[in-house]
């Protein structure tokens, strides 16, 4: 009998995250459907002030419409949207965008093409603040380090340099909280990460509330205060990166976040066996007492394993795979039970493939453990 | 001098005979214009028939032009930025009056609603023995506006077709509310292209002659034919006209290059608004718009086939103006397709400097009003050219004049087509220069060329006055005779003649609208 993948099950000890205490934005029970098929089901989640909060999934989700949703440019089916205690959506009441106090940055980011930098900046800005502050628009500008190209059309920036003007130009109206909807995909890999760097700095020195969305980990892992994973318009899991990382609760999560190896295991007494060594019963994660003498499944990340090259008789594996990733290689081990594990070396290694290699495991932590897929 | 391919040097000499050719009529006009002794210059301009003119044509171009733009954006937007049922179906029929030359349009405005028109005649049992003239200003007016409006639609819609719906979306959570988001991020994106469009209209209108014409209304165009025997006066008038022209082209291509200037960012989509309640509503205008440009016309027009034989014969088929009108556009159209490939082909090898200057006067025919060429080469030709006055070759070198930047458009993009590297690419692959022509640069050019061709064709096929001015004594074509018909009331005898010219103009509409297609993909 095969068990539903999909869902996280609740063995474990709750995880220490919990909801914020300030909330900018509450969202309670949104569902969200389009033609009859359900994009958004049962989403309650909330963010607090000054927090960095990243939704991560894969593509078509759903989290550019949850984006859309708390902009009050779509309409929802049921549940509520408040921000600071406001209901601004329910599917009686819809907020119209300009009187909700969100800012929003596309993915294409959408400049307007015949305004120059600084009028796209000072566009959201009434004038009444202008006259309060004239300085505002040359402050923004300097916060992204533009202010070179105050006079400059969108069409003479780079793809960095648009991503900053849209940046500011949400900035300028102080929102309550500002949605960022994957801003970094125009931008080529190398910039990327030099610009989330940036990005993080200047939300964290304006103070805004921020939703993030992105589809790369990576990205998620290394900016957010918090994650949450959607999976088919469900949260899946939700918390810091490094929780995240290290305790998923669902095999989903667990490979989304990074290369995952599942290896089948039997926990008899204090230790776990499984084709590549013994592993202590604390070393695994919120392991109770009414697990024993039970299949398993352990989650190894490809730094949890070692491997080198050795003499046939007493490998465990053959190299089937192998992939250059820069500083590491990545390989792929089959197992003499067939189970695949994949672990990465220096680039010194050199393995080749075909060639005969003991696995074994190298890990400082606690691992994460699963039910089985497969009950025999 | 830079040394130049053999080739290009051909084109280089070919193409300076050729400009040379067409500046000679104009600048011969403009020097006859300049010329006029002072005295006479002031009595002709403080004339009170110079000045009615003058103040006749700028009305008419402005209200005109006014009208085409609150005709045509709103349009534009109805039928590109809603989710109007049957939006192809709109678009294609706000489009259609393109296909109905001016002229013809007011021809049937007139037969209609003019005195004893049609309307007055079924009115007539209900005690309404006049109606308000269809003569004048507002005739005028009213027939530009119907068969110019296509051209700002079509700027305008371009122009819609280019906003990045987000930014419209980026606006609302910027804290602008729907209206001041239209016109601060919609109309501030489409402005440069509804101004391109609108010039292109007053252009249009500025140099149309048979409209103004038929309505009666004296405006340069029509002073100028009237009085195209007396040179001192209709040269004055040609210069001013010209002027005008040259001042609306200019504004043109600025406002072109800010409309070019503005593509940038990609996105995907087409911003949609939703209708709602006004979805059935928002039909109406089209409906309108299309009622009053193609189904009167084609009503008008179809019913002179029961007319009664007093007015014309509506079913002899006019095989002498159909085999005259065939026999002129053929020859102008090889004429000037052979003549202008130089001139392209120099565009397309962006010889640098001076030679600009053959590709730019070889453009004088956009702002050349087709009265005023054929006033130039009725002096010109009668002055200089005494035996070739009045035949045929001087009919074909005006259409040349008017026509030649129709045809280095559509040779520019066929020689663009045959890229040098492809020859180089087949050269290397072993096959010889003159097979490498034929099986490489032949099939590429021979298509855009011969749709290129055809356009000239059928263009000057449907051109009205330099055909009246110029026309040998007694050669009679499509347009002359349903010229001539209106003037007789024979509606009867302009029947078939229209119909077969509303076909040609069809077929060079959608010949211009497929090159414009693959320009924009190249």
């Amino acid at each position: 009998m095969a068990v539903d993948d999909s869902k996280s099950f609740d063995i474990w000890p709750p995880l220490q995250s919990e909801d914020p205490k300030d909330p900018v934005l509450e969202i309670e029970n949104m569902f969200k459907s389009f033609g009859g098929s359900r994009v958004l089901s049962d989403l309650s989640f909330s963010v607090g002030k000054g927090e960095l909060l990243t939704l991560l999934g894969p593509s078509g989700g759903g989290k550019t419409t949850i984006l859309r949703c708390i902009a009050g440019l779509q309409e929802i089916d049921s549940g509520t949207i408040k921000i600071y205690d406001e209901l601004v959506s329910s599917p009686e009441i819809l907020v119209p965008p300009e009187k909700r106090g969100v800012g929003i940055v596309f993915q294409n980011l959408a400049l307007f093409p015949h305004l120059t930098v600084g009028q796209n900046v000072s566009f959201g800005i009434n004038s009444y603040d202008i006259e309060l502050y004239p300085e505002k628009v040359d402050d923004l500008l300097e916060l992204v380090d533009l202010s070179h190209k105050k006079d400059c059309y969108p069409n003479e920036l780079s793809g960095g340099q648009k991503q900053r003007v849209a940046l500011a130009r949400s900035l300028a109206p102080n929102p309550s909280i500002l949605l960022l909807d994957e801003p970094f995909s125009s931008i080529d890999a190398g910039l990327r990460i030099e610009m989330r760097e940036e990005l993080r700095t200047i939300l964290k020195t304006t103070g805004t509330t921020t939703i993030f969305v992105t589809h790369d980990q990576e990205e998620a892992l290394s900016i957010s205060d918090r994650v949450l994973i959607l999976k088919s318009g469900r949260i899946e899991q939700s918390g810091a990166p490094q929780e995240l990382f290290n305790y998923p609760r669902s095999r989903f999560v667990a490979s989304f976040l990074g290369h995952a190896s599942f290896i089948s295991g039997f926990l008899d007494g204090d230790t776990i066996s499984t084709m590549i060594g013994d592993i202590d019963r604390e070393n695994i994660y919120g392991l109770s007492k009414e697990y024993d003498n039970l299949n398993m499944e352990i989650l190894f990340r490809p730094e949890d394993i070692n491997i080198d090259l050795c003499n046939p008789k007493n490998a465990n594996g053959t190299i089937t795979y192998q992939r250059y990733l820069g500083e590491k290689i990545l390989y792929k081990v089959a197992l003499l039970n067939g189970e695949i594990i994949q672990c990465s070396a220096p680039t010194t290694s050199d393995i080749p493939l075909g060639s005969f290699v003991c696995v074994s495991i190298d890990s400082e932590g606690q691992l994460a453990w699963f039910p089985p897929t497969h009950i025999d | 001098m830079k040394k130049y391919p053999r080739t290009v040097l051909f084109s280089i000499i070919a193409s300076s005979i050729v400009a040379g050719l067409i500046l000679i009529p104009s600048v011969w006009l403009v020097i006859t214009a300049i010329t006029v002794p002072f005295a006479d210059l002031i009595a002709i301009l403080s004339r009170g028939k110079t000045i009615q003119i003058l103040i006749n044509s700028v009305l008419m171009v402005s209200l005109t032009t006014l009208c085409t733009i609150l005709i045509a954006v709103p349009l534009a937007f109805i039928t590109t930025c809603t989710d109007i049922s049957y939006k192809r179906f709109w678009t294609a029929m706000v489009c259609l009056p393109l296909v109905i030359p001016s002229y013809i349009g007011a021809f049937a405005y007139v037969s209609t609603f003019g005195p004893h028109g049609t309307l007055q005649k079924m009115l007539l049992p209900l005690g309404v023995e006049e109606l308000p003239s269809i003569y004048g200003l507002s005739g005028t007016v009213i027939v530009l506006t119907l068969y110019t409006y296509p051209y700002v639609y079509l700027t305008t819609r371009a122009a819609l077709k280019t906003i990045d719906p987000q930014t419209i979306d980026v606006s609302r959570t910027l804290g602008v509310g729907r209206w001041r988001t239209f016109s601060k991020v919609i109309w501030k994106q489409i402005y440069p292209a509804v101004i391109a469009g609108a010039l292109l209209v007053s252009l249009y209108c500025l140099s149309d002659f048979g409209t103004p014409a038929i309505m009666r209304y004296d405006v340069f165009t029509r002073a100028i034919y009237i009085k195209r025997f007396d040179l001192g006066f209709s040269a004055i008038l040609s210069l001013i006209l010209l002027l005008f022209a040259i001042v609306i082209l200019s504004m043109e291509s600025r406002a072109h290059k800010s409309v070019v200037n503005r593509k940038t960012i990609d996105f995907k989509g087409t911003l949609q608004i939703p209708l709602g309640k006004w979805k059935g509503l928002s039909t109406v205008f089209p409906l309108f718009v299309a009622f009053f440009g193609i189904a009167i016309p084609l009503i008008t027009f179809f019913g002179w086939f029961s007319l009664d034989p007093v007015y014309g014969s509506v079913f002899t088929i006019p095989y002498k103006h159909i085999f005259n009108s065939v026999l002129v556009s053929f020859a102008a159209a090889t004429v000037i397709t052979l003549a202008s490939t130089p001139v392209s082909h120099l565009i397309v090898r962006k010889t640098p400097s001076w030679y600009g200057i053959i590709q730019k006067s070889s453009y004088i025919g956009y702002a050349m009003p087709g009265v005023v060429i054929g006033l130039a080469l009725i002096f010109f030709g009668s002055r200089y050219l005494g035996s070739y006055y009045q035949t045929l070759p001087l009919l074909i070198f005006a259409y040349a004049i008017r026509f030649f930047p129709l045809s280095i458009g559509s040779n520019t993009t066929a020689i663009s087509s045959a890229d040098i590297e492809l020859v180089h690419a087949s050269r290397t692959l072993g096959v010889g220069p003159i097979r490498s022509f034929l099986k490489v640069t032949f099939p590429l050019v021979t298509p855009s060329w011969l749709a290129g061709f055809c356009l000239v064709f059928l263009t000057v096929m449907k051109e009205l006055p330099i055909t009246l001015m110029l026309r040998p004594t007694g050669f009679e074509t499509l347009v002359t005779l349903i010229w001539m018909a209106e003037d007789a009331n024979f509606y009867g005898d302009a029947a078939l003649p229209i119909v077969m010219l509303l076909i040609v103009s069809g077929l060079s509409m959608v010949l211009l609208l497929m090159q414009e297609d693959s320009n924009g993909r190249g």
